[in-house]
């Protein structure tokens, strides 16, 4: 379960601050899919930020499991994300000196996994997006929803519970990005919690469940 | 009157021969011939210009020589001279220093060369007979054998027969000369103590002396051919790459290194 | 996938990148390597000549210093022959094996050669009795006998390679060092021309790994004649074989020629031992520069680094990374970035060296491997400490900051 109570989030400015998040707290069930919508600058990707561990708010506390997780330190913090968490972003942030295989591999080597079992395991999972044959390439050879998927494969590789994706169809054309929505249908439908943020309200129509959020704060 | 021009004939030719000879043989020449012929110790002065120095050291040589007279015989030799090239390459002093005295002893050995002298050096260049002829045969690169008896000492025989098989051997006769001296003749008492030789000998004494002056072995009483074959051979090889040579060569025993 | 494995993926994927990086560090380890190899050579050179030497005093023209003696293949200078013969004549201990020599340059076959004239003991030996009888009374000098049988016979090289001394040597007779001799292709037996002169290559002299494997050695007096240098020396060694010898040798000389420079080994170690201070003092300040100029380089090329790779330092973090590895990352990759150098830095170097080496020192050079540990510690020292806080501000980059698209 993933929860966040009075969050707030104020950037300090030279000329003042700035308030991303108000104040506000929801509460996404275990096997949600939450879509966050709202118009550029709401907030929303500074929340997911925050529900991931990797914001600090202000004020305010995210609470996972029962663990309110910016109570612990920076080194829990990281291991709550090995294995709790998997992100996914609009630009993929892939590592573009690494191959399609060794991007996947990167969580797995950050968890301690031997080489052979990284290998076997990113095999896997290129397949299952289907790009084994793929695996050689650096990102640069591949097309924009080759890479998402590569994200896609790379964010399944410590089995999260919790997926948190920004804007994952942002880059993607139609056809492509529907496909990346119904890899989320199927891995909410394996019982993980998906937090979509996203502004287009096609897709945000597709999930279970739609938080709004407006000037920082939930509306509607 | 063909008398007199006849005299005159056989003076002018007489003269000019003897000059003729004083050119192609030039004083320095002469004189060594005439001091080996008269036995006589031979002071020689080379010089190449005439300068201060020259006539500073020219005014002791004569003083000198005027002190000794008629015992030693004398000449000055002008290296630049052309008469005089011979003496100077014999003596190879193309590059000395000049002036330069030279004392030849009758035995032809040189016991004295100096570029710088005083009167009391060149006095003392006159040595015993016996250091002479060592000289000598030194000077020729000769090993000399000098054996010390006389009628008090014993193994006088024992000491001769090895000292003869050495000699009588092919390989080492020709560059060895023995010379025989009485321990006990006032005479060589100097020359001895040079050699830091017990005069006061009851065995006859052998000592062996490489050129230029080392001795490199000595044997009271009877000498033995082999023995004396190895020390010539332990003297030959000379000093070690290391800078020592067995038996500790240097100076107080010790080696440098 | 192992984190060696990312940091050299990471390093290589723009070589020019990784070149320009380094380039500082390695420019500096190559110098720091070429000088010390040099150094250390000539040093050995120098032992080696001392060695060779012997327990030795020098005798020079008043103008020439011992720098010059040993830095230039010859010098202008001369001193007078006829201190051979006062010297030979004279009753100082240990002059036995004497070594007039008259060094200059001349041409065979368009090649620049350093011909040494020197005089044979034969030639000036007898003079050593014209002392008289109180030849008898002098210490036994070791080596000084005569090997009058013949029995002990070195051949000419071998007397001149040990003990710088020649016992014989015809008018047009030479000896060549092992080097010329290669470069002019020469034997023994061979002919050849110097100064409008024929000779005879009596024997090829073993490899000393001193000055003398550059030179040809002939008579004195004949090079004298041929060059109109009458009875003039550039020096005297003396060459004795004991060290003991030397301490009474210096003053008995000084008083014999006042107007000689006399050098002892004292002054000759001095000498080297300040230049070789010198040298050292050079490379101590060249490290100085290295570290700072090298570590300056590392870590502003570091710290651009971890600016360009924000984003991936944020996406490691979301994938679980704690600011230990982040740390850890960076601090292999200077690591890795110093070894390249070190081993980069000590190739370069050892190559100048030996190119430099027999130009500027006179001296063949060879690779000295205990350098390579030192240039490959001492770049990975920089390139770390360098490279700390940068890797350290990677460490504790906000992760939502380094996502940003801006």
């Amino acid at each position: 379960m993933l929860r966040a109570d009075n969050l707030s989030k104020i950037y300090k400015k030279q000329d003042g601050k700035v308030i991303a998040i108000n104040n506000l707290s929801l509460d996404i069930p275990t096997g949600d899919f939450v879509a966050i919508v709202g118009p550029s600058g709401s907030g929303k990707s500074s929340l997911l930020l925050m529900l991931g561990g990797m914001l600090f708010p202000t004020e305010g506390e995210v609470i996972i499991n029962g663990e309110s997780i910016y109570q612990l330190t920076l080194n829990e913090i990281a291991k709550l994300r090995q294995q709790q968490l998997g992100f996914i972003f609009q630009t993929f942030h892939l590592i573009p000196y690494l191959t399609a295989l060794e991007n996947v591999q990167m969580p797995m080597l950050l968890k301690g996994l031997s080489s052979k079992e990284q290998a076997e395991n990113a095999e896997s999972l290129l397949e299952k997006v289907g790009l084994s044959d793929r695996m050689d390439h650096k990102p640069s050879e591949l097309s924009v929803g080759q890479q998402q998927r590569i994200a896609l494969a790379r964010m399944l590789a410590n089995n999260p519970s919790i997926i948190l994706a920004d804007e994952p169809t942002g880059n993607l054309d139609s056809e492509t990005g529907q496909r990346m929505i119904q890899f989320f249908f199927e891995l909410n439908a394996e019982g993980r919690t998906v937090v979509l943020v996203t502004h287009d309200i096609r897709v945000a129509e597709q999930a279970k469940n739609t938080i709004t959020i407006s000037n920082g704060t939930i509306s509607g | 009157m063909r008398f007199t021009f006849a005299l005159f004939l056989i003076g002018f030719l007489l003269t000019l021969s003897l000059n003729l000879f004083a050119q192609t043989s030039g004083s320095g020449t002469v004189s060594i011939q005439n001091a080996i012929a008269e036995d006589k110790y031979l002071y020689l002065f080379f010089y190449k210009e005439q300068n201060d120095k020259t006539a500073k050291l020219q005014a002791v040589f004569d003083q000198t020589m005027q002190k000794l007279g008629e015992k030693v015989k004398s000449a000055k030799v002008n290296v630049k001279s052309a008469s005089e090239q011979s003496v100077v390459d014999q003596f190879n002093l193309k590059r000395a220093p000049m002036p330069f005295v030279l004392v030849l002893a009758p035995s032809g050995a040189i016991t004295g060369g100096f570029s710088t002298f005083n009167e009391e050096q060149l006095l003392n260049s006159q040595i015993s007979m016996g250091a002479a002829h060592a000289l000598k045969a030194l000077q020729d690169h000769k090993l000399l054998i000098l054996t010390l008896q006389n009628s008090r000492t014993t193994s006088n025989q024992e000491a001769l027969s090895g000292i003869n098989e050495f000699k009588a051997d092919p390989r080492y006769s020709e560059a060895t000369v023995i010379i025989t001296l009485d321990p006990s003749d006032p005479q060589e008492q100097k020359f001895l103590n040079q050699l830091n030789l017990d005069t006061h000998l009851a065995q006859a004494t052998t000592v062996l002396i490489a050129p230029p002056a080392e001795i490199i072995g000595k044997y009271q009483g009877p000498t033995h051919k082999a023995q004396m074959v190895a020390d010539v051979q332990k003297a030959a090889s000379g000093c070690c790459p290391d800078g020592c040579c067995p038996g500790g060569c240097c100076p107080g025993g010790k080696c440098g290194k | 996938m192992n984190w060696n494995i990312f940091v050299l993926r990471e390093l290589f994927q723009r070589k020019s990148k990784l070149i320009t990086s380094s380039l500082a560090i390695v420019l500096g380890i190559a110098a720091i390597v070429s000088i010390s190899t040099i150094t250390t050579y000539s040093e050995e050179s120098v032992a080696k000549e001392l060695d060779a030497l012997g327990a030795n005093v020098l005798i020079l023209p008043p103008e020439v210093s011992v720098a010059d003696y040993y830095s230039a293949d010859f010098q202008n200078g001369e001193l007078p022959e006829e201190y051979v013969t006062l010297i030979a004549m004279s009753n100082v201990e240990g002059v036995d094996n004497m070594s007039p020599k008259l060094t200059l340059p001349t041409d065979i076959k368009g090649n620049r050669v350093i011909l040494t004239g020197i005089l044979p003991k034969s030639e000036f030996q007898n003079k050593t009795s014209w002392q008289g009888a109180g030849i008898f009374s002098r210490p036994k000098i070791c080596g000084s006998a005569e090997d009058v049988f013949k029995m002990n016979q070195k051949l000419p090289q071998e007397t001149l390679a040990r003990k710088r001394v020649i016992t014989n040597l015809e008018h047009h007779e030479v000896l060549v060092g092992a080097d010329i001799a290669k470069k002019l292709h020469l034997k023994e037996g061979a002919e050849i021309a110097m100064l409008d002169s024929p000779f005879k290559v009596l024997a090829v002299l073993p490899t000393t790994g001193t000055i003398d494997d550059s030179r040809i050695f002939a008579h004195l007096h004949t090079v004298q004649a041929l060059t109109d240098k009458d009875a003039l020396l550039s020096a005297i060694e003396v060459v004795g074989c004991c060290k003991q010898v030397s301490k009474g040798l210096i003053s008995n000389l000084q008083s014999l020629l006042p107007e000689a420079n006399i050098v002892t080994i004292a002054h000759i170690v001095d000498t080297q031992v300040k230049t070789n201070a010198l040298m050292r003092n050079l490379s101590y300040l060249l490290l100085m520069i290295i570290v700072i100029m090298g570590g300056a380089s590392i870590g502003n090329d570091m710290y651009n680094n971890v600016y360009e790779r924000r984003k991936e330092i944020g996406i490691l973090i979301a994938l679980g990374a704690t600011p230990k590895i982040i740390l850890k990352v960076f601090i292999k990759k200077a690591a890795l970035l110093g070894l390249l150098g070190g081993i980069s830095g000590y190739i370069i170097g050892t190559v100048l060296a030996l190119a430099l080496g027999p130009l500027i020192a006179g001296v063949h050079v060879f690779p000295i491997l205990y350098l390579s540990i030192i240039a490959v510690v001492l770049s990975i020292c920089i390139a770390i400490g360098a490279s700390y806080f940068p890797a350290r501000y990677a460490s504790r980059l906000e992760p939502s900051i380094a996502l940003q698209e801006n």
